[in-house]
């Protein structure tokens, strides 16, 4: 795999602007304990029964970094293709508000983990390019306050002071809020899939800092408005559409635009000035005397590189190659790690039955078993995959009970039914209900002189042209066996016989 | 370098420490000449040495992802001038 050059013309905005989109992403990342402490960064716990004497800086705590978080920026770094920095450090970033004990937020200004990366963002089957990804940091959350318990005071709850974050700079690579949307669901997947951050939106797992300014195309860029704090890839496109037309509106009138920082309010849609440049805080950053460097061998980094997993492009690529699977269908399998998981096991469980490769054929009902009835299943019932009482090896089952004829796939939506409920085996289900498909042609044949025997007159109707009438008697004959008799066999039989006449 | 009396009123208003008018004047000369003092720092040549990042140790300890300093909610919040319901309470933020 390599950085993908864009493969498509960006539209322009109203018909002559370029629009031109950086983001920064902080995006939380999963351990245990914090980036410089012992406590805990469960969600969700008791106000502040999560916070040691570090996150709330009681004087003379220091700081210790977890080797974990630091392996995790290294996961992180490698998965966007990124350099690691063998040598880095932490800074004081130092601003004043009562979520931020210290005073200070421990971050990385100069020396940064993670130098320069790339990732690949589709927008679709055709449209991709590369976004470069500028370094990745990491650096403590701060605190939460409420504003919303009394009239004069605000509240303060420290548990998530000091979690470990990274944050994620992009070059100005994105040319539009589908693009802009698109690398967050794709860092989002490919975060989940290396385990380094669980990508939760509503908890504030992901939360995203975007940088929108607009151009004439070929022009030097234009002044950028910073949108602060927004959660998730709907709001990210609903920020950038009313900026852009904002920034637009105002270059039009002969006004400029003013390099700020913005607030996004979801519930109207619009941004708001937080500050200007004028105003902007200087966080007088400098090294931090209580962290000595960070240090890491180049083995280190290495056993972390063999720990990666298949990422999802990767996957996209050979589950349409090697598999015929549709992009719509390997994207979706894709999309989520657990899902190519599974679909993969599929995939392993039928390749071991049969002793050889599976066939396009039988990847295709697999894939169609798993995204159209699974996923159907498991929405109706606010499930996730986990819980499913369906198996990998179960959908084979079935899969291969529709593929020997053993049932039509209509019974097979039945037997999927109570697998579903029960969890019993497919073949099981099949052998206890006696839904095993008819196949033997004496009994179906028997079945057809019946129906016809007993629809005499109809009979001599379709004969006389009438052949309308054939799907009638096929499905008298379904009804007959109990829908178990082969439809192809029965096709076949009920043309023969009523060919002649009888 | 010189410090005019609209920079001293930048740096209270960034700072959010209020000066009065009559101040003014005082600080910025008083300013000033701490800048010239540090700006002694500018006669030493330091091209082609490494930044000194710590004169402790020379590389950072790194501990275990384990959770080994929790639920002491009591001595977190038990010196806080003011608290409710285990949180610490201060004056209304306002952005």
């Amino acid at each position: 795999m390599s950085v993908a050059q864009r493969n498509y013309t960006p539209a322009l905005y109203k018909g002559n602007w370029e629009v031109v989109i950086g983001m920064e992403v902080h995006a939380q990342v999963i351990s245990q304990s914090k980036l410089f402490s012992g406590a805990s960064t469960t969600f969700g716990a008791e106000p502040n029964s999560q916070v040691s004497f570090v996150d709330a800086a009681f004087p003379g705590m220091l700081p210790v970094i977890n080797t974990f978080c630091v392996d995790q920026a290294i996961k992180t770094g490698l998965g966007l293709n990124a350099e690691i920095n063998l040598w880095s450090r932490f800074d004081r970033k130092n601003y004043f508000y009562p979520d931020l004990p210290s005073g200070y937020q421990i971050s990385q200004f100069y020396n940064p983990i993670i130098g320069p990366g790339w990732i690949n963002v589709r927008l679709d089957e055709a449209k991709v390019f590369g976004l470069r990804i500028n370094h990745i940091h990491l650096e403590q959350d701060a605190g939460k306050s409420f504003h919303d318990q009394h009239p004069h005071k605000s509240y303060i709850d420290l548990n998530r002071a000091g979690v470990a974050l990274m944050e994620i700079v992009t070059e100005p690579d994105m040319r539009s809020k589908e693009e802009a949307s698109a690398f967050l669901r794709i860092l989002r997947t490919t975060l989940r899939y290396l385990g380094t951050c669980d990508g939760n939106m509503e908890e504030g797992s992901l939360r995203s800092d975007v940088n929108v300014s607009v151009r004439r195309p070929d022009e030097t860029l234009g002044t950028r408005v910073e949108v602060k704090n927004i959660n998730s890839s709907r709001f990210v496109e609903q920020a950038i559409e009313f900026e852009v037309s904002r920034q637009i509106d105002l270059i039009e009138n002969g006004k400029k635009v003013i390099q700020e920082t913005r607030l996004f309010n979801s519930s109207s849609g619009e941004t708001k000035s937080m500050r200007s440049k004028e105003d902007a805080q200087d966080y007088r950053y400098m090294p931090d005397p209580d962290l000595p460097p960070l240090i890491l061998s180049a083995e280190r980094v290495e056993s972390i590189r063999r720990t990666l997993p298949e990422l999802p492009d990767k996957k996209l690529t050979w589950l349409q190659e090697d598999y015929g699977l549709s992009y719509y269908d390997a994207a979706l399998i894709t999309s989520e790690c657990g899902n190519a998981a599974y679909y993969e096991e599929c995939l392993a469980v039928e390749a071991r039955k049969s002793g050889n490769k599976v066939s396009n054929e039988k990847a295709k009902m697999l894939a169609n078993w798993f995204t159209g009835d699974l996923f159907a299943y498991l929405n109706k019932a606010g499930l996730d995959l986990g819980a499913s009482k369906i198996s990998p090896a179960y959908l084979v089952e079935l899969v291969d009970l529709v593929c020997d004829d053993s049932i039509s796939g209509k019974i097979a939506k039945d037997v999927f039914d109570i697998v579903w409920s029960g969890g019993e085996s497919p073949v099981a289900v099949v052998e206890r209900q006696g839904m095993r498909q008819i196949t033997d042609s004496a009994a179906i044949e028997a079945a057809i002189s019946k129906v016809i025997d007993q629809n005499q007159d109809k009979a001599q109707e379709y004969r006389n042209g009438k052949d309308k009438l054939f799907g009638f008697f096929v499905g008298q004959v379904m009804k007959e066996t109990g829908g178990k008799a082969n439809p192809n066999m029965v096709n076949d039989i009920l043309k023969k016989k009523l060919s002649v006449d009888s | 370098m010189k410090i005019s009396d609209q920079d001293v009123l930048k740096i209270s208003e960034l700072a959010k420490i209020k000066i009065l008018p009559n101040e003014v004047p005082q600080i910025a000369s008083e300013l000033e000449k701490i800048l010239e003092f540090v700006e002694q720092l500018n006669e030493i040549d330091c091209s082609g040495i490494e930044p000194l990042s710590t004169v402790t140790v020379a590389q950072a300890y790194e501990r275990q992802d384990v959770v080994d300093d929790n639920n002491c909610l009591d001595d977190i919040v038990g010196n806080a001038p003011e608290q409710s319901s285990g949180m610490f309470v201060v004056p209304k933020i306002v952005e």
